[in-house]
């Protein structure tokens, strides 16, 4: 799945390039053309994000409900371990996933940096949002996970779920005298502040303390898991 | 020494209670157990031993009720049907359950397998091996676990004479250091390891006492079993008896 996956981010990335290059000799006329972090580096980081969610929608999806439809989950409840610690520890055990889409993001990032020059705030400031979204998906993905009794399902509801919000942030979805109210509640809207290196305080609020209200949700279901084994 | 005064019945359970969907699992619990030694629990199906043991071994949350063991070293359980990670070989399972004890390690991962002739499976996926084999990695998790309190359920169902040995032999190794709570049908082999025996029906302990070898368990539980009823049917008013009409 990961070698899917990069094999996916790398070709789109290239297709990206290439775009860009047709373009250059049109953009080159502009009085302000854009730079290379803006058309570039953006939409590759948002595409990276999007293919990074299925990876999340279906690691975070497995965490618990595996757990559960393999009858395995007393391991972890014995010895009336915390019910919040258990969650805790698997959010941590997903970074492997947060590294992978690191790597990628720092790969890119290096390439582009070889043909043209890179706005590096921009860039921290993208990644951060990044960070910050994959958390909070993962977050969202755990509290469905242990809602769920069998892994497919988890994995099938987290991905629609993950889809739907991703869309929720969309243009034009659900305007209202000209604003899509929607997309405040949206991660993909903040992460566009973030992309365009507008570090919000209420974005920071909305993943940081989303993450931890959505873990802690997850934690207050395997305690009612508990209550019922 | 009398086996009633030999322990120093470190395990104490007060006034548990557990509900499930509506239905009382454990009614008014309250019992002492020997520390260290063997506990057997006899009861028929749904008496409640299983939930019993989950609770003992701090899976399940009781509605009510404590409990107490001055011995540390927490507990690990032995379920019926055993489950293990099936994507893990018998090695792996053996080091997330090492990994996952506080204790530090004082029996390797091969001895175990050694002690319990699961060498040659040792890189086998425990979702393919044998009802035997799964036993003998679910008694492997015990002994690595190396926890203060052992539950077992059900341990001794369709254990082969081989199997059956090695069990005797390691639980006459606990019995010297841990305490083992263990539920089981199979009275008579059950009888040479206890010294100590609870009966229950319904979720509630009919009979909590040492046990001397001097009656077999199927006469004890049935003696106790009557004795129930005929309390119980005393207890019931002259209407409940005749019917009311």
């Amino acid at each position: 799945m990961l070698a899917v996956l990069s094999f996916l981010m790398a070709w789109m990335g290239w297709q990206m390039i290439d775009r860009y290059n047709s373009l250059q000799s049109a953009l080159v006329q502009l009085p302000n053309p854009p730079t290379i972090t803006q058309n570039l580096w953006v939409p590759m980081m948002l595409m990276v994000v999007k293919l990074s969610l299925l990876l999340v929608a279906y690691t975070s999806g497995l965490a618990i409900a595996k757990e559960r439809s393999q009858q395995t989950l007393w391991y972890l409840l014995i010895n009336r371990s915390s019910d919040h610690a258990l969650i805790w520890n698997k959010f941590k055990a997903q970074s492997g996933v947060l590294a992978f889409v690191l790597l990628h993001v720092l790969v890119m990032t290096a390439l582009l940096q070889v043909g043209g020059a890179v706005d590096w705030l921009q860039v921290a400031c993208g990644v951060l949002g990044m960070v910050l979204l994959l958390c909070w998906f993962t977050a969202l993905g755990l509290l469905l996970s242990s809602h769920c009794q069998q892994a497919g399902t988890a994995v099938l509801l987290n991905a629609v779920v993950f889809v739907m919000l991703w869309i929720l942030g969309g243009p034009g979805v659900g305007d209202e005298y000209g604003i899509n109210w929607l997309v405040l509640m949206s991660p993909a809207h903040h992460l566009q502040w973030f992309m365009a290196a507008e570090v919000g305080l209420s974005s920071v609020l909305y993943f940081g303390l989303g993450s931890w209200v959505l873990l802690w949700l997850a934690g207050h279901q395997v305690t009612r898991l508990r209550r019922q084994l | 020494m009398d086996k009633a005064t030999e322990f120093s019945k470190q395990l104490k359970l007060k006034q548990i209670n557990l509900t499930r969907s509506g239905q009382k699992i454990l009614d008014d619990v309250t019992v002492e157990l020997p520390t260290p030694g063997i506990t057997v629990l006899l009861g028929a199906n749904g008496a409640g031993k299983s939930s019993l043991l989950r609770v003992l071994a701090g899976i399940s949350q009781p509605d009510s009720g404590s409990g107490s063991m001055s011995d540390s070293g927490g507990a690990f359980l032995m379920p019926e049907p055993a489950v293990f990670y099936p994507h893990l070989t018998v090695t792996e399972q053996l080091q997330f359950v090492a990994d996952q004890s506080a204790m530090t390690p004082t029996t390797s991962i091969d001895e175990v397998l050694s002690a319990w002739q699961l060498q040659a499976e040792a890189n086998k996926l425990t979702a393919h091996l044998s009802l035997g084999f799964r036993q003998r990695l679910s008694m492997a998790q015990l002994t690595l676990s190396q926890a203060g309190l052992l539950l077992l359920d059900e341990p001794m169902n369709g254990m082969d004479p081989e199997v059956m040995m090695l069990f005797k032999q390691q639980v006459a190794n606990w019995r010297q250091a841990q305490t083992v709570v263990m539920a089981t049908h199979i009275m008579h082999e059950a009888e040479a390891m206890a010294d100590w025996v609870v009966v229950m029906h319904r979720g509630r302990v009919l009979h909590a006492a040492a046990y001397h070898q001097e009656q077999p368990f199927n006469e004890l539980y049935q003696g106790v079993m009557q004795q129930f009823h005929a309390v119980s049917v005393d207890h019931q008013s002259p209407t409940q008896v005749g019917g009311g009409w």
